[in-house]
């Protein structure tokens, strides 16, 4: 362990290092914070990849990171042969896309220099430097910003390898509606006039999944999605023998016309089924049209930074900020704010009268984490240990649960485990459920976490119960380590890369609305291959994005 | 008399936390009782060269919020928070 010295953060500018304690304890002034010292556990085990990704990854240069993606991805030609298939060339292709990602919304001082030459713009054909260049363009020319943007558009437009659906969120279309061109000026420092990297990588990600585009044109009028295969686009939702439209909402712009969509009817049409006649381009050097799809997902003006529910002074609020709602734009990943924030919602709205909701138990994004901390924990206070991480469920008796929630946040992709306690009566023993829209995660790992977790949680309250009133069969709490089952159940699969958040919170709305009060185990056949079909996990992208803009509205008149 | 890197006794208006991130940078803190947490996130987030906005500070997995203070979490000398960062997903088959 590293030892630092003490700093004291009050006085750092006339005393930075040397601290007189004499002196200081004379005055009897202790600083109300101080940092007494730092330590970083010595660099964890290489991760699938072979490499600290953390490390590695982020050393990167984005120039640097691109060719990276690139050798990545000619590897990934020869994956087949490999004895893992190309898993770990796959996570370090996500990896490397996600700090593509995260510098693009954070551009970091590495990157920084690329911004200075006005010229490089043309140069890099890098939707995140192109972009960057028109924040520029914009702040420094606010009269003449709609000039700065067609700028922008055409030389992107002009260069191949450009990410057009990344340039489709600059258009000036985009903003057609709005009245107050000097506000967008403003704006396009915004995510929101930013471009989706995140669709950028799709595409790319795709690009390497064989599909080729078999006519090698396009349809100009299409929208997001069309370099995916059909289904991979959450709001086209193309599937023949699916007739319940309803179950697809609008994306929300204004409050006041939830369902009114002032998109053309050739815009519209495409956010809605559409015919097969799509075309799938997959080709990245194929100068592509500018479309515009994501008129509809435009913001509101005048909305809060961000929004605390169920409220601000709720002892357990989720916050969601504006800039999260962004992982809501189709093809996103869904991040931990909106995952959480859904599942509250789930349970104090959607289901607050739903009486399997309410004996059920909700752990947030973050909880799984500090479960495999518990459980592997192998210092001498282990027990001390497991008391504090009881702290997490303060107040609530999980055996007396019918249902326990934990979603699984691991290699970028989430999944969910649900643990069925039976009913007293019952002597069928604990269940539990691991639903993976992708068969990503290692089942067997969870389970055998999970299941650590519940020994642990057994063995603590074993200690004060006796014979008290026992939560479940006494024959089953005497055995509890041993009786766990673990069921095998398959779920709907996704059909994209980006809708797995999606699924994890369909999986618990779907559970709860058909779960009966109590699982036994010939219930389990409620969840199947086909329990419902992938386009209404996907849809629900729109009805989060709809009720956290009402959210958003309604913050704006409470203040 | 004691060298600078002695450290003085801890006052009881004082308690020394620890905030911790998933990949198990820790920092500790002496704080004291009545001070808003805020200064501690953001004496974190400088440390390890972060946005505060980053991180997700939870104890015992509740959100803390800027303006809270030890003495009304009632947190105790050695406690620990936990620092997440924002999670996302999706990934290619």
């Amino acid at each position: 362990m590293k030892r630092q010295k003490v700093i004291e953060l009050d006085c750092v500018k006339t005393n930075k290092f040397t601290i007189d304690w004499n002196d200081a304890l004379q005055e009897d002034e202790v600083p109300e914070l101080e940092i007494i010292g730092s330590h970083k556990s010595p660099p964890r085990e290489p991760t699938i990849s072979g490499e600290d990704p953390a490390v590695s990854v982020r050393s990167l240069r984005d120039n640097e990171l691109d060719e990276h993606l690139k050798r990545q991805r000619s590897l990934l030609a020869f994956s087949e042969r490999l004895p893992d298939k190309g898993v770990k060339i796959r996570n370090r292709i996500g990896e490397i896309e996600f700090e593509k990602q995260r510098r693009f919304l954070k551009p970091t001082k590495m990157d920084a220099d690329l911004d200075t030459d006005g010229c490089q713009i043309l140069e890099h054909p890098k939707s995140s430097d192109v972009f960057r260049k028109a924040n520029t363009t914009s702040k420094e020319t606010s009269g003449q910003e709609k000039t700065g943007s067609k700028y922008v558009s055409r030389s992107t437009f002009d260069n191949p390898k450009v990410d057009d659906q990344s340039v489709m969120l600059f258009n000036d279309k985009l903003w057609k509606s709005r009245t107050d061109r000097d506000s967008i000026t403003k704006k396009t420092n915004e995510w929101w006039s930013m471009p989706s990297l995140g669709k950028s990588q799709i595409s790319d990600k795709n690009f390497y999944s064989g599909f080729k585009d078999p006519k090698g044109s396009r349809k100009p009028t299409e929208t997001y999605g069309k370099r995916k295969p059909k289904e991979s686009s959450p709001y086209l939702l193309v599937d023949d023998d699916d007739e319940d439209d309803n179950v697809y909402e609008t994306p929300r712009v204004v409050k006041e016309t939830p369902r009114e969509c002032k998109a053309s009817p050739s815009l519209r049409s495409s956010c809605r089924k559409k015919s097969d006649d799509k075309v799938i381009d997959l080709d990245e050097d194929e100068p592509q049209s500018p479309v515009i799809a994501e008129e509809e997902f435009k913001l509101p003006e005048g909305l809060p930074e961000d929004i605390c529910y169920p409220s601000r002074d709720d002892p357990d609020l989720v916050q969601v900020s504006l800039e999260d709602l962004k992982c809501l734009l189709p093809g996103e990943y869904l991040n931990s704010p909106v995952l959480n924030f859904y599942i509250r919602f789930l349970q104090h709205h959607v289901f607050s009268e739903n009486q399997t909701a309410g004996n059920c138990h909700f752990f947030n994004t973050f909880f799984y984490k500090k479960l495999i901390e518990a459980v592997s924990y192998k210092g001498n206070d282990k027990d001390a240990f497991f008391v504090k991480f009881r702290r997490w469920w303060k107040g609530c008796d999980l055996f007396r649960k019918s249902y326990i929630f934990i979603p699984i946040h691991e290699d970028l992709h989430w999944s969910l485990v649900i643990i069925c306690i039976p009913d007293k009566e019952d002597e069928s023993g604990l269940t539990i459920l691991h639903l993976d829209s992708l068969g990503l995660h290692p089942r067997r790992l969870i389970f055998n976490n999970v299941k650590r977790f519940l020994k642990e949680e057994w063995n603590y309250l074993n200690q004060d119960i006796l014979s008290l009133d026992l939560p479940i069969s006494d024959k089953i709490w005497r055995h509890l380590p041993n009786r766990i089952n673990e069921a095998e159940v398959q779920v709907p699969q996704q059909k994209n890369d980006f809708d797995c958040g999606l699924f994890v919170l369909f999986f618990i709305k779907r559970f709860i609305e058909e779960a009966p009060p109590r699982m036994e185990l010939q219930d389990l056949g409620m969840i199947h291959k086909k329990w419902f079909k992938p386009n209404e996990a996907s849809a629900l992208r729109i009805k989060i994005w709809n009720k956290l803009i009402d959210i958003f509205c309604e913050a704006i008149q409470t203040n | 008399m004691p060298t600078s890197d002695k450290k003085p006794p801890v006052p009881s208006s004082h308690i020394t936390i620890k905030l911790k991130s998933q990949d198990d940078i820790s920092v500790y803190f002496r704080i004291k009782k009545d001070v808003e947490l805020h200064k501690v996130m953001q004496a974190y987030s400088d440390k390890v060269g972060q946005e505060m906005s980053t991180f997700r500070f939870l104890f015992d997995g509740v959100r803390i919020k800027p303006n809270q203070t030890p003495n009304e979490l009632e947190l105790e000398d050695g406690d620990e928070i936990d620092a997440f960062v924002s999670q996302t997903s999706g990934f290619s088959f």
